[in-house]
């Protein structure tokens, strides 16, 4: 069950992004249950993977966009810290940042089941 | 099979401990003491192990192995990813078990017909051996001819070495006495108490005898990585791997012997030829190639540097050579160096290299590699094939142009003074490439201004050697017989020392990148350096053709030189003052950098350590954000200062509402004001122009700078004084503007006054003062100041404060309204209150100018007796004007006290330089018209008034603002994106079209009639089309009303140059994501407003 404890457990800042929603806690988690929905953590994964880093660098700056729209701080700082890698094309090795993408967003994924 | 494998005929690898070895296994093993390989998988393979000294050592259980064949073994493992088990045994028993299929391999094998089918050889031997004579020292009687061994005793191991021997000596038709010995020891007996007159010695070993001299080496053998016939599949996976490697790393085998063979008997023993040469020679001079680190350089002593100063002295001492004396001349050009060595000024050159063919061409041997790296393409871009169709190459370097004619002959070719000059022609584009050698080319592409460049290694090598004149055999076979003691590593081991030498301090680069101010003077240095080498060069030259006509020339190029010499040390000296002023500040800045750095790294560790305390870590982060926001504010006033000294920095002049300009600086100097207990007193004097052509940002950015520092420098309870005045223009259409500020602050000396305008200057460290900043600040204002035509002067005085003014000529917007008088206030007095008596006679002449007839006072309670006179004398104020803060009497008491005395008659207005929101209830209670901000403009004056007697609202309105009926145009990629922003939007009133991307934007701009939207939220990183792209497009429509909506960025960065960017594709303002409510309210009213 998604709830505003929850998601204050999970690390999001509660506070700023509910503020964004003018306050309205229905509407902040309908957001969050779109973010949920949305995959292109999978696709962000895969480009990577692929070394497509210009793919790689769009989806990265849409997904950090979103979360960090929502405040899900979890998501949002490493997402911010790839988007900068892939912006700049650096070829490292992404995994670890991958990882702890997927992991948040799994976590979050359960907040939501 | 195991007595004929120790045989004469049927010995592979030779070697005392070898056989010694298997004359043990033959008489004591029968059956070995090896692990059970019942078990094997199939990854693991059975090795035969002996032992033998160097080759193969360590061969019993638990002990540590070495050796070049265990190497060999490990790096096999590393392509076929066997895993072994180690069979201990003698080499003839092994022999015999890898015959039988008991054991898999076996290494050190020669080549044999007869072998053939009963083992496995692999395509590729896993090394060579080569066989040597070495002789008497005393015997001069036998030299390099074979034929002078006729008759002599030559003491050889019974061994294949036999086998060789006999058919070297066949081949010569010599009948020499050849004596086998069984060991080496009776061999070498024998040798020393000189029963032999000659003996043959293997690479690999290791004696070392003083009456001993190598003749030559007559014969090699190969030996091989055997695998039992029964493993076929085991020899193909030999196979393969041997051929990865061979291509994966193809000086392996070569590394690896000189790893473990290196420092053979061979070693000093010198032929004849050496020794002729170190006994004709007592000294030895070595030319270099200057400014080609790792390699070798000049020092600023003068003296040799890198590799070249290590590596001789190394050669000298692996050879034994003691009394040798070496000196060193470096020379500028390769063709210079290669001169001087044919005409005797030095003996060995280093680096040569190109190539063996030009070696040859120029006269020269070269010697064993002393390194061998591959060269390296530069370019920029993307590498394709055009990328090597025109190479730059250094003049001074002769070996990169016979590396690119070698390797590719149908290139262009261009030459240039330096390898810098070829860099920076890549750069520019002027040519598509050039090289660089593996050991300097990540070091210099290092420095920052390379950074456009990227490398891409060839797969050819390019030796860099020693090169001796062509017949001077003694010193080359020196000079390769000690590169060989010190092992072909040793100048990739030594050339990390050297790399600081390539590239510049990083900082420096940055700075340099941006600062072109620096770039003429050294420009300047470089091309006068590289007029007096080409002089110089020429010269040389000319002087070989024509005696005479070289001396004429020389006069006069002398004359010349001393000409360039004057104007490089002119050059030099402002560079130096130059780089002072930058050493100066960047020892300000590094401290500058570090004290806010140290608390954001101070506060982040804090932070992790109480990250369960919520309360402690928003304390930390407030703190961090801070110390960030001032570091950011530091790096844009660098790149700010660098933009202007660049010229990128244009005015861009726009219609500008005066008092909109000052109102906003109150504004946003007003916390910090408060925050430091400082008094504002801002006004305006004669101003008659409010609306002017300017450069809004610019004219910001100035005043910001000085008030900034003002508030800086002036201590709590301090006072800071802003005040506009319009002086006449002696042009028509034009107003001279001054602005001043001044302050009671802490002051500056008159010696620093004159320097204030200077960038990198401060009055004080920042460590002494306690107040940080660039000294950037004064130089980025005088720099936009001189920009747009105006002046800029200071009067300070320690302790006391210090005063700004600056000159600002504009012209005058023909928007600009005439103030003509207000009909229904002609004739009607007003009276004006307010502490400062320059406010009080600004706003009575613009009261004048409106047509009435104003009074002032400097006190509360005189104006309320004034009130009273009037009023009894039948003429009484219409207007009230008093100022909020008085020293008598505050403004609202004021008031208070003169409505008492005239009733609710005439409007009375509040004037303040503050924030009135908190007094307002009071103040409209004690009978407060209206507030007006300071400093009073005269359109404002005049709204105020023009709504006579009438209690009219604030000026300004607090609460939501409405935008209710505007229509925006969302630009947003990201679907949960808009709608979060539609959310927002729609509470405030808006009406919301969505595109998704920029080219959906400029459709539905192109699409609709004008007028549809009235402003776009643009989004700047989009697929397909960007936001910037596509206010690009709009601002270029066709339909001059759609061309000008309004456009705000949105970008995820929050940087100045984001904002810049931004501006300059035509938006006209900027959010940073994610979103933040109030901001996105403050720039869309903002804009909304000042749109029409």
């Amino acid at each position: 069950m998604l709830t505003l404890d929850a998601l204050r457990e999970y690390g999001a800042n509660v506070a700023e992004g509910l503020g964004r929603c003018m306050n309205n806690e229905a509407f902040y988690l309908r957001m969050i249950g779109i973010a949920v929905k949305d995959n292109k953590v999978a696709a962000l994964d895969a480009a990577v993977r692929k070394g497509d880093f210009k793919d790689a660098f769009e989806l990265a700056h849409g997904l950090k966009g979103m979360y960090a729209n929502l405040s899900l701080t979890p998501l949002s700082v490493p997402l911010s810290e790839i988007t900068e890698l892939l912006r700049a094309g650096t070829d490292t090795d992404y995994s670890a940042l991958m990882n702890e993408i997927i992991l948040q967003k799994q976590k979050l994924d359960e907040l939501a089941a | 099979m195991k007595t004929k494998s120790i045989g004469r005929n049927d010995r592979d690898r030779t070697g005392r401990r070898r056989l010694c070895l298997a004359l043990l296994s033959l008489l004591f093993w029968t059956l070995l003491p090896f692990h059970a390989f019942a078990d094997t998988g199939s990854e693991t393979v059975r090795v035969g192990y002996y032992e033998n000294e160097v080759f193969e050592e360590g061969a019993e259980e638990g002990a540590v192995k070495t050796g070049y064949a265990y190497e060999y073994y490990r790096k096999l493992s590393e392509y076929t990813g066997w895993k072994y088990e180690y069979v201990y045994g003698g080499y003839g028993d092994l022999y015999q078990m890898l015959l039988d299929g008991e054991i898999d391999l076996l290494a050190g094998l020669a080549w044999r017909e007869e072998r053939v089918g009963l083992i496995g050889y692999p395509d590729a031997v896993m090394g060579t051996e080569s066989y040597y004579l070495v002789k008497q020292n005393a015997e001069t009687d036998i030299t390099a001819d074979p034929s002078t061994l006729s008759g002599k005793k030559i003491g050889v191991l019974d061994s294949a070495m036999v086998n060789v021997l006999e058919q070297f000596l066949d081949e010569h038709g010599v009948e020499a006495q050849v004596i086998p010995y069984s060991d080496h020891e009776q061999l070498l007996e024998a040798f020393d108490s000189y029963v032999l007159d000659v003996f043959v010695a293997e690479s690999d070993g290791s004696y070392v005898r003083d009456h001993a001299e190598v003749l030559y080496a007559f014969g090699t053998s190969a030996y091989y990585l055997c695998v039992s016939a029964k493993r076929p599949d085991l020899l193909a996976e030999l196979n393969e791997a041997q051929m990865t490697l061979a291509a994966e790393e193809p000086n392996y085998l070569h590394s690896l012997s000189v790893k473990y063979y290196s420092l053979s008997m061979t070693v000093r023993a010198f032929s004849p030829a050496e020794r002729e040469w170190m006994d004709s020679h007592g000294s030895l001079c070595v030319g270099y190639l200057e400014n080609y680190l790792p390699y070798s350089d000049t020092d600023r002593e003068g003296q040799a540097d890198g590799l070249i100063q290590d590596i001789v002295p190394e050669i000298l001492k692996a050879l034994g050579i003691s009394d040798l004396a070496v000196s060193y001349v470096g020379y500028a050009s390769y063709d210079d160096m290669i001169a001087g060595m044919r005409d005797g000024t030095i003996d060995a050159a280093f680096p040569v290299g190109g190539g063996l063919y030009y070696s040859e061409e120029n006269g020269i041997y070269q010697s064993n590699p002393v390194a061998s790296a591959p060269t390296e393409i530069v370019f920029k871009g993307v590498y394709g094939e055009d990328t090597v169709s025109r190479f730059a190459v250094n003049e001074n370097n002769r070996m990169q142009y016979y590396y690119v004619k070698t390797h590719y002959p149908d290139a262009e070719t261009v030459f240039y003074p330096s390898i810098d000059d070829c860099l920076a022609a890549v750069l520019s584009g002027e040519v598509t490439c050039t090289t660089l050698n593996g050991l300097r080319a990540n070091d210099i592409l290092k420095n920052g201004k390379y950074r456009g460049l990227s490398l891409r290694q060839t797969n050819r090598n390019d030796d860099r050697c020693f090169g001796v004149e062509i017949g001077n055999e003694g010193l080359l076979k020196l000079l390769n017989r000690g590169l060989n003691a010190i092992g072909g590593d040793y100048a990739q081991n030594h050339s990390y020392r050297y790399a600081g030498g390539l590239y510049s301090y990083t900082i420096l680069d940055v700075l340099r990148d941006h600062m072109t101010v620096f770039g003429p003077v050294i420009l300047g240095i470089a091309a006068l350096v590289i007029f007096s080498l080409v002089h110089d060069s020429r010269r040389t030259r000319k002087e070989a053709r024509d005696k005479e006509n070289a001396r004429l020339e020389l006069e006069e190029k002398n004359r010349e030189l001393a000409e360039s010499k004057e104007a490089l040390s002119e050059a030099l000296s402002a560079a130096e003052h130059a780089n002072r002023a930058k050493t100066v500040f960047l020892n300000n800045m590094s401290h500058d950098i570090r004290t806010p750095m140290n608390a954001i790294v101070g506060f982040t560790a804090l932070a992790a350590s109480h990250i369960d305390n919520r309360a402690q870590v928003q304390d930390y982060l407030g703190k961090i954000s801070v110390s960030s926001q001032h570091l950011l504010s530091l790096i844009n006033d660098v790149l700010d200062m660098s933009r202007i000294e660049s010229g990128k920095v244009t005015i861009e002049e726009t219609d500008v509402h005066l008092p909109d300009v000052i109102h906003d600086l109150r504004a946003i100097i007003q916390p910090d004001m408060t925050s430091k207990n400082l008094e504002l007193f801002i006004d305006t004097q004669d101003v008659m122009h409010e609306d002017i052509v300017t450069d809004r940002l610019r004219l910001n950015q100035i005043l910001l700078n000085i008030l900034s520092n003002a508030i800086k420098f002036t201590p709590s309870g301090g006072t800071i004084s802003f005040r506009v005045i319009e002086k006449p223009s002696s042009y028509a259409g034009r107003a001279d503007f001054e602005f001043r500020i001044k302050d009671n602050g802490i002051g500056m000396s008159e010696e620093f006054q004159k320097t204030i305008f200077e960038a990198f200057t401060r009055e004080r460290t920042s460590t002494v003062s306690g107040t940080q900043g660039t000294g950037l600040g004064m130089a980025i204002t005088k720099n936009i100041v001189d920009m747009m035509g105006g002046t800029i002067t200071v009067r300070s005085q320690e302790g006391k404060g210090s005063e700004f003014t600056v000159g600002l000529p504009c012209r005058i917007s023909g928007k600009s309204a005439g103030f003509e008088k207000v009909p229904e206030l002609q004739g009607l007095r007003a009276l004006v209150a307010d502490d400062d008596t320059n406010s009080c006679l600004s706003v009575c002449a613009m009261l004048r100018e409106i047509g009435m007839r104003p009074d002032w006072t400097n006190y509360g309670k005189e104006a309320v007796i004034r009130a009273k006179e009037a009023l009894e004398s039948a003429d009484e104020f219409k207007v009230y004007i008093i100022d909020w803060i008085m020293p008598d009497m505050n403004g609202i008491e004021t008031v208070r006290r003169i409505r008492s005395v005239i009733g609710n008659s005439a409007p009375i207005i509040i004037l303040t330089a503050y924030d009135w929101t908190d007094i307002k209830e009071e103040a409209q209670a004690a009978g407060v018209t209206a507030f007006c901000s300071k400093p009073l403009f005269m359109s404002e004056l005049r709204n105020i008034l023009s709504e006579p007697f009438r209690p009219a609202e604030p000026t300004r309105e607090e609460g939501t603002p409405d935008f209710t009926g505007k229509r925006i145009l969302l630009t947003e990629d990201n679907e949960m994106n808009q709608m979060i922003a539609v959310e927002i939007l729609k509470e405030y009133g808006f009406e919301i079209d969505i595109a998704n991307d920029g080219e959906e934007a400029v459709e539905k701009m192109t699409s609709s009639p004008a007028g549809t939207y009235d402003i776009i939220l643009m989004d700047v990183q989009m697929p397909r089309m960007d936001g910037y792209e596509a206010s690009k497009l709009i601002r270029g429509l066709d339909d001059p009303q759609k061309a000008v909506i309004p456009i705000v960025a949105v970008t995820a960065n929050a940087f100045e140059e984001d904002r810049k960017v931004a501006m300059e594709a035509g938006m006209n303002g900027h959010l940073a994501k994610p979103y933040d409510i109030g901001e996105i309210l403050r720039v869309l009213s903002e804009i909304l407003r000042d749109s029409p």
